[in-house]
């Protein structure tokens, strides 16, 4: 794997260790402190968020031999609109549709499409919110005349400040894993793995 | 949680419907992703052009494309050739490798042959056919020739006529009868016979005499579009049908390539892993898309399935997979071939003693 990818997925891997730190201290988001607001989001609400940012391709490994391959794909965008429904407070379960376009080395258009189902902690110290989020679902893929469709599984956290009591506004970073398996052509089979970081719009319903 | 039941709904019709609309690849998209190579930018104004010829003279490349460009051999900078004609394009080009290059240029109404000798331009006198439409030039067993055609009227400029022009002046004509149907495509010389593409026909003889190529023959694969005399009554014609046709010095026998196809040139060229492959080109006309180009064997005249012989699978894929090439060059000297696109502009791909190095602009 080439150093960006490692260095990337390090900087992913503390982010990822700060997000579960700091809700470890959240442990219990209802519990109003004084540092800790009482968590706004109960039972029954709902979140609506649009993102849109850029997308890294970082992962590329080929599950025949274990071998590290480039993935030969630039920097790209990624957008996404989700559904989130909270059903305790803070924790929502919810679903997402999305898309990831990157240009390759050789010209060609990588595009994939994520539909997930995703759950999310929602842990306050208000006017700031961190939501790790875990997601699964499936992603349509295509490049050129090729297409597929796979599993996804992505993982990282919403960084929000609550600009009003209706929008919040802040970051997503996350990283897709996309297992690409090819019944009929094993030495096809490989690991996809993208970072995803972009800007986030959330309404409360 | 009505509205989660909802979403959750929603979510699984689009998840169908997405499901239902894809198709597996011949391979994974991840790993075609890791076994592609850059492709240049290329010559910005090579972009989108349709290149009429390139040729060899001496250690540089000449190529048409609109204006005459060069590069050298070991180089990949073009730039424009100095004291050519104004505003007339350079349409075609023949050269004896060394010590001669013509280059025919027009602009639809006003054509002339320049001579380049390395360092001087010096005019063609083309008296022996100023009442023809001069076409494209060939250079074959130590004679340059010129295809030319007759037009009615300028109103209605349809082909009377087609000839080759030999000789002073270009005076001869090799062609002993006046047939329609468009201009000669190609002419090639298998060491001691030529033969000219013309319409579905293919005439053969001594293009350097006066009605020289009057015999012909149909080698049945519709209008012949190219040639490729692979040695002594050894020639094989590509045509608009999809086949192929090989001439064996007494009849053709056809093979069908792709019957979807149009196919517009063939060159052979040495292949990795050892032997050769005949690439023959496609073009798009009329309903037929273009294919890019088939690889082809020799021995059989069947498509090879996996396109490894000049260039990856991938390479071919994000290249000219579904490309209109109307023209391939091979040099054998500086071993690159060249593929001149209808508006894709102008490839090659260098053969490097085992290996292709895979295609890339120019």
């Amino acid at each position: 794997m080439n150093r960006p990818s490692i260095r990337a997925i390090a900087l992913l891997a503390v982010a990822l260790a700060a997000t579960a730190a700091f809700a470890q201290d959240a442990a219990d988001p209802s519990v109003d402190s004084g540092e800790f607001p009482t968590n706004p989001y109960e039972s029954g609400d709902a979140l609506l968020s649009f993102r849109l940012g850029a997308g890294f391709g970082l992962l590329n490994l080929d599950l025949s031999d274990g071998s590290f391959d480039p993935l030969n794909l630039g920097p790209g965008a990624a957008f996404s609109l989700s559904y989130m429904h909270f059903v305790a407070r803070g924790f929502a379960i919810g679903g997402e549709l999305g898309g990831l376009v990157a240009g390759s080395v050789a010209g060609r258009t990588f595009f994939a499409a994520p539909l997930a189902f995703r759950a999310s902690w929602h842990f306050v110290l208000s006017p700031f919110e961190i939501a790790p989020t875990v997601a699964a679902g499936a992603v349509l893929q295509r490049l050129g005349e090729l297409s597929h469709v796979d599993p996804v599984v992505r993982f990282g956290a919403d960084w929000l400040w609550r600009q009003s009591a209706d929008w919040g506004l802040g970051l997503r970073t996350e990283f897709w894993l996309i297992p690409q398996m090819y019944l009929d052509y094993p030495d096809s089979n490989r690991l996809g793995g993208f970072l995803e970081t972009t800007l986030t719009a959330t309404y409360h319903l | 949680m009505k509205h989660l039941a909802r979403a959750t709904l929603a979510l699984a019709l689009l998840s169908a419907v997405i499901l239902g609309a894809c198709s597996e690849g011949p391979v994974g998209i991840f790993e075609s992703l890791s076994l592609e190579t850059p492709i240049d930018n290329g010559t910005e104004a090579f972009a989108s052009q349709t290149p009429n010829f390139v040729v060899r003279f001496g250690s540089d490349y000449y190529a048409g494309v609109g204006a005459l460009w060069r590069r050298s051999v070991t180089g990949e900078t073009w730039s424009k050739v100095a004291g050519t004609p104004t505003g007339l394009y350079a349409v075609s080009a023949a050269s004896d490798g060394t010590s001669s290059l013509w280059v025919l240029f027009t602009d639809g109404d006003t054509s002339m042959v320049k001579l380049w000798d390395g360092s001087i331009w010096s005019d063609v006198v083309t008296d022996g056919i100023s009442t023809m439409a001069p076409d494209s030039l060939f250079f074959l067993n130590s004679t340059v020739f010129l295809s030319a055609g007759a037009t009615d009227t300028a109103a209605d400029p349809d082909v009377t006529s087609a000839n080759i022009h030999s000789g002073a002046n270009f005076a001869t004509a090799a062609f002993g009868l006046a047939p329609s149907g468009g201009r000669v495509k190609a002419l090639v010389h298998d060491g001691a016979t030529f033969y000219a593409a013309h319409a579905d026909d293919v005439h053969t003889g001594d293009a350097t005499t006066g009605g020289g190529l009057a015999a012909s023959v149909t080698p049945g694969v519709g209008t012949v579009t190219g040639l490729l005399a692979r040695g002594a009554a050894d020639v094989v014609a590509t045509g608009s049908s999809g086949s192929v046709a090989v001439w064996n010095g007494s009849a053709w026998t056809a093979h069908v390539i792709d019957s979807t196809a149009y196919l517009s040139d063939l060159v052979e060229v040495p292949a990795d892993g050892g032997g050769t492959v005949v690439l023959v080109a496609t073009r798009s006309f009329g309903a037929k898309g273009a294919k890019g180009y088939f690889e082809v064997d020799p021995s059989t005249w069947t498509v090879v399935d996996d396109r490894g012989l000049v260039s990856t699978l991938t390479n071919f894929q994000t290249t000219l997979e579904e490309t209109s090439i109307t023209k391939l060059y091979y040099d054998s000297v500086g071993t690159r071939l060249f593929a001149l696109t209808g508006g894709d502009g102008l490839w090659s791909n260098a053969w490097k003693g085992t290996a292709w190095s895979g295609w890339n602009r120019e």
